[in-house]
């Protein structure tokens, strides 16, 4: 005998109205939800590289790659599962920026499969081009990385325009007076590199040591990195799409983590200790890498350790004719790493 | 002492009180807004003076301000040139033309809080060009250090408490490292507009909290014809940015007036203390 199934009217409204409140809620806490962007927290690291501004110095990276085993000598990533921190500012004053960005987006993934990680974090200089401002400044964009990233119809145009070769020096005048090759410039780079680097953090954990290219103030701190993430984020990613940011609560703000330089101080007085020590109480971490700020740096690897190593500054001006040194943390100790024989 | 010394202590650095518009206030009128004698001198020494020197690494901050030596029949001064140009509508907006339109704002209300800045050009690049206090402390260091400022403590809050209206006007927070305090004569400046006269902005927290505004803000204010800021700020702000400044100076004017309706003018309206202008004048003087 066939068994008749009969619906239940009232048992098929509540699964509908069972499905339609677990749709809402979903689509509540999916909206509650900070726009998902990369982890910014790790643990259970073993080992740990962080290499300072770099500004073009493409041979001295790789030698510091290479003195520090991450890579071997075609490049590839042989470091297995330990993590690589380029401290940002890869972008400006030197030449070759285009080829570390190169390097460091296939080293990302080749890390990534080996059970490592590469991070890169925007530094200022990688700000000040995705915000239209580097080529204001006097001498931050060199002429080779203008050419990497202008489109080469656009030269090729301008060229044309002006009677053929132009030296360095009438491409400035023809920056400043010309606003549409300028914008050339900086679409051409967001296009190529841009969105991807803005996908990157500002600030990441790995153990207890946070690393930021800048600082944090204690109110950063107190966010928590991934919030601060997500904030860079909401601001940068929309503003590369041509919102309006005029308004910006973390991009180029002077005491946000890409340009505050206090940590970077030699201030001995209780006041600083006390910041510090809330600040790592925020993170709940032991101690906090900077780059960016090279002024109190004479060469002396003492100098990159402050305040009893609870700051480290890692800025030895490797791009720029200073110190080719990394450093490398191990089981919370902390050691300078000499890139060996770079310029 | 030259009268170019004299001028950066006694004229630039912050206009003396006393009755009614302070001295410096009075010029400014007598000169329609357009600056005392002293401010004039120093922005024709800085449009006029050979530039010695130019040192462009010595400022890490964002706007990568570059320090000059001026030098002219009178002697060297330093300045700071500011060339960033990105105004509104651009990401993060920074400019130099802020700057000249803040001074510019300064003279038109009467209140000589900012040193003197004008347009120039500078190796090739266009920008601000502010004349250095020699000799100041900036009030971050003031905090940190302790050291005794003279006229405290009455004459640092009469001087802070006009910066607040000021800055409010200008759209431009307070960093305490922005405000220069010349330890021997007292005198309060504020430098670093590059940032200021966001359009939205209305008062700040700290003007709305404001219980008090100098005699000669409040003139500056209440006499300030819309038409005349309008002509004199087109050059450096945008038809927005100096909406936006009109109807700021209207709150703040709003909130003064009640406050004087509420408690009396004698509690609200105050003069600034006379410096002492002698002590401390050839700081001016670099060399």
């Amino acid at each position: 005998m066939r068994l008749r199934r009969t619906r239940n009217p009232h048992s098929s409204g509540r699964i509908a109205l069972l499905l339609a409140f677990t749709l809402v809620l979903g689509l509540a806490l999916a909206l509650a939800r900070p726009a998902a962007g990369p982890e910014s927290v790790w643990t259970g690291v073993g080992r740990i590289v962080a290499i300072g501004d770099l500004h073009g110095g493409y041979s001295q990276f790789v030698h510091l790659l290479q003195a520090t085993e991450l890579v071997n000598g075609d490049n590839t990533w042989i470091g297995g599962n330990a993590h690589l921190v380029q401290m940002g500012d890869v972008m400006d004053r030197g030449d070759r920026a285009k080829d570390i960005f190169d390097l460091i987006r296939r080293l990302e993934k080749e890390a990534e499969a080996a059970g490592g990680r590469v991070h890169m974090l925007i530094g200022n200089h990688e700000e000040l081009n995705l915000i239209h401002r580097s080529l204001q400044y006097a001498d931050f964009v060199s002429q080779k990385q203008f050419f990497d990233f202008l489109p080469q119809n656009i030269r090729i145009a301008e060229e044309a325009r002006n009677g053929g070769r132009l030296n360095w020096d009438q491409w400035k005048d023809i920056i400043d007076n010309e606003e549409f090759v300028a914008k050339a410039y900086y679409d051409g780079f967001r296009d190529t590199y841009g969105y991807w680097i803005a996908e990157h953090n500002v600030v990441i954990q790995i153990n207890d040591t946070v690393f930021v290219h800048g600082g944090l103030t204690e109110s950063y701190a107190a966010m928590g990195v991934q919030a601060v993430n997500d904030l860079y984020r909401s601001e940068i990613g929309p503003g590369l799409r041509g919102k309006d940011i005029s308004r910006p609560r973390i991009v180029f703000q002077a005491d946000g983590p890409l340009w505050n330089r206090r940590l970077a101080d030699t201030d001995e007085s209780a006041e600083h200790h006390a910041s510090i020590d809330r600040i790592l109480g925020s993170l709940k971490a032991a101690r906090i890498v900077v780059a960016h700020t090279p002024n109190n740096f004479h060469g002396r690897e003492d100098e990159m350790k402050r305040y009893g190593g609870k700051i480290w500054v890692i800025d030895t001006g490797i791009g720029l004719g200073g110190r080719v040194w990394a450093i490398v943390i191990e089981n919370g100790d902390v050691k300078v790493q000499k890139g060996g024989g770079a310029p | 002492m030259n009268i170019l010394s004299f001028a950066l202590i006694v004229g630039v650095l912050g206009a003396g009180g006393g009755g009614g518009r302070g001295p410096d206030a009075q010029a400014a009128a007598a000169g329609g807004g357009m600056g005392s004698a002293e401010q004039l001198q120093v922005e024709a020494f800085l449009r006029d003076a050979k530039i010695a020197s130019v040192e462009k690494n010595v400022m890490t901050g964002r706007g990568a301000a570059w320090r000059v030596t001026l030098r002219d029949a009178t002697g060297s001064r330093r300045g700071f040139f500011k060339y960033i140009n990105a105004r509104r509508p651009q990401i993060a907006p920074m400019s130099f033309k802020y700057e000249i339109a803040a001074y510019a704002l300064s003279k038109l209300v009467g209140t000589p809080i900012i040193p003197p800045v004008i347009e120039r050009d500078v190796e090739g690049k266009k920008g601000s060009l502010q004349i250095f206090l020699e000799g100041c402390v900036t009030d971050i260091e003031r905090r940190r250090t302790g050291k005794p400022v003279a006229g405290e403590p009455q004459s640092l809050a009469d001087a802070f408490d006009e910066l607040t209206l000021f800055e409010s006007l200008t759209a431009c927070e307070r960093d305490p490292n922005d405000v220069l305090i010349h330890p021997e004569t007292g005198r309060v400046c504020r430098v670093d507009f590059a940032e200021a006269f966001d359009p939205a902005l209305p008062l700040s927290p700290a003007a709305a909290a404001a219980g008090r505004c100098s005699r000669r803000l409040y003139a500056g204010l209440r006499d300030l014809d819309p038409a005349a800021a309008e002509a004199a700020l087109a050059p450096y702000l945008n038809a927005a940015e100096i909406k936006g400044l009109l109807a700021r100076r209207s709150l703040i004017l709003e909130k003064v007036k009640a406050l004087i309706e509420a408690k009396g003018e004698a509690a609200v309206l105050f003069d600034l203390a006379v410096p002492a202008a002698g002590r401390g004048a050839a700081a001016g003087r670099t060399s």
